[in-house]
């Protein structure tokens, strides 16, 4: 039986016959993968305390046919307060939902295992906007991911960005006047708003707090990269809803 | 080609449906079903049958039931001052095997889970605050699991009942009895550091 060593933060936790777990892994070296934690609900186990959704450590597994199982879990963060807080768990859900969702199995991509160890390490302790967070997540994993936004000229005709003040989810970017009718889905998306896009591509989570945003450009932003990821994922996450309800009940004083 | 008849097909494929349950141990319990007497299997069909016509929820507390109220609402004895806030009906077995807690139970029939769409209007928290009105109540106690969506829903908890001035509390995070300090993991151990006692 061959062994896998690897680093790797545990996306989503299903329990698993009388007493076992099986979680979904993001790992460095391996990509995303299931493996079975045996016994990890029962109270003595080595395993029922770290193999919480969203914590990151050093494992070892056994390789199987078609489950590996986890032998040992050396903890490196179980980024606390993404569970003392049900708005950051919330939009850690997300995050782990759309990389679930949207990564293959096995797919070695060393990038975005930093990318979301990056974004838990920003929700658990950086910068209170945690919207500002999420939007920055899905632009940079959409571009770790090969579905990178055309952001510096119209997708269409290639004309310049200046004149693009639309964005198309489907047709990849940014759209000008003349060829804004070729994605429907097309929204408004001005200068100020693709500024701000390509700042949360390339900056650092710890640089985001320094970044001042209208309220129009952080909608035009959230409708823009909401229908970009929708259309990358093609069904909705369960996780945007209950961001939506948490957010609607807080707007209701509850 | 076949490979069983067809009402022991039929048999393994339900067996199948339930949890924990493969092909394996399903093709093993049919197999002893049809190796049990007659009596016996007129039995077990008709525990089936039994346990799910009259087993329904109580209207006070969520619990599976065959009376309303259930056993521990109907309780004259028990403390209504108290109500400990559980996810499932078999975490009050687990409570109530302890002999140590004597208030009422709150089933909220899960918790909240983001990425499987379980919100807070999903599980039974409307039905809390209800129970809450009357003022008789001086302390809920949260006995979530003690997992990610199982303290989200504490905590949410927490923050609903703020208002109303009730005393909320949590089930302790620790070291389990009997065990190893030296094998348990960090995350227990720092919990069970942060929650250490005064003696």
């Amino acid at each position: 039986m061959s062994l896998l060593k690897c680093e790797g933060v545990v996306l989503r936790v299903r329990d698993f016959g009388e007493a076992d777990r099986i979680l979904t892994i993001l790992s460095d070296t391996d990509g995303k993968f299931d493996a079975v934690a045996r016994g990890a609900r029962r109270p003595r186990s080595r395993l029922v305390g770290v193999t919480q959704q969203f914590s990151r450590g050093n494992m070892l597994l056994f390789r199987g046919r078609s489950l590996d199982t986890l032998n040992t879990f050396e903890l490196i963060s179980s980024y606390p307060s993404l569970s003392l807080d049900v708005a950051k768990m919330a939009y850690a859900s997300y995050v782990a939902e759309l990389v679930d969702r949207m990564t293959g199995e096995r797919q070695r991509n060393e990038l975005l295992y930093a990318l979301v160890v990056s974004t838990f390490e920003a929700l658990d302790t950086g910068p209170a906007d945690l919207e500002m967070v999420l939007r920055a997540f899905e632009i940079k994993f959409m571009s770790v991911s090969g579905f990178r936004p055309e952001l510096s000229r119209c997708v269409s005709c290639g004309a310049s960005e200046d004149e693009a003040s639309w964005f198309g989810p489907e047709a990849g970017g940014l759209l000008c006047d003349r060829c804004r009718s070729v994605d429907a889905g097309g929204t408004r998306f001005s200068a100020a708003t693709r500024e701000l896009a390509k700042r949360l591509l390339l900056w650092d989570y710890n640089k985001l707090a320094v970044l001042k945003a209208s309220r129009d450009s952080t909608v035009e932003l959230e409708t823009a990269f909401r229908a970009y990821v929708d259309q990358r994922v093609g069904r909705k996450l369960h996780s945007l809803d209950f961001i939506s309800d948490l957010k609607s009940m807080e707007r209701g004083g509850r | 080609m076949l490979l069983y008849p067809q009402p022991v097909g039929r048999l393994i494929e339900e067996l199948r449906r339930l949890p924990g349950i493969g092909q394996k141990t399903a093709q093993r319990l049919a197999f002893h079903i049809l190796s049990m007497p007659d009596g016996e299997v007129g039995s077990l069909a008709d525990a089936l049958v039994q346990a799910k016509e009259k087993t329904r929820s109580c209207s006070v507390c969520g619990n599976f039931t065959d009376s309303d109220p259930c056993a521990i609402c109907g309780d004259d004895s028990r403390d209504p001052s108290m109500i400990c806030v559980v996810e499932r009906p078999e975490d009050v077995i687990a409570l109530e095997r302890t002999r140590e807690y004597r208030g009422l139970y709150h089933v909220l029939g899960g918790a909240i889970s983001p990425m499987e769409g379980v919100g807070p209007s999903d599980i039974r928290l409307r039905e809390l605050l209800e129970r809450l009105k009357p003022d008789t109540v001086r302390e809920v106690i949260v006995a979530t699991d003690p997992n990610i969506e199982g303290e989200a829903t504490a905590i949410y908890i927490a923050k609903l009942l703020k208002p109303l001035e009730i005393h909320v509390s949590r089930l302790a995070h620790g070291l389990p009895v009997g065990g190893d300090l030296e094998y348990a993991d960090e995350v227990t151990l720092a919990r069970a550091l942060e929650g250490r006692r005064e003696m």
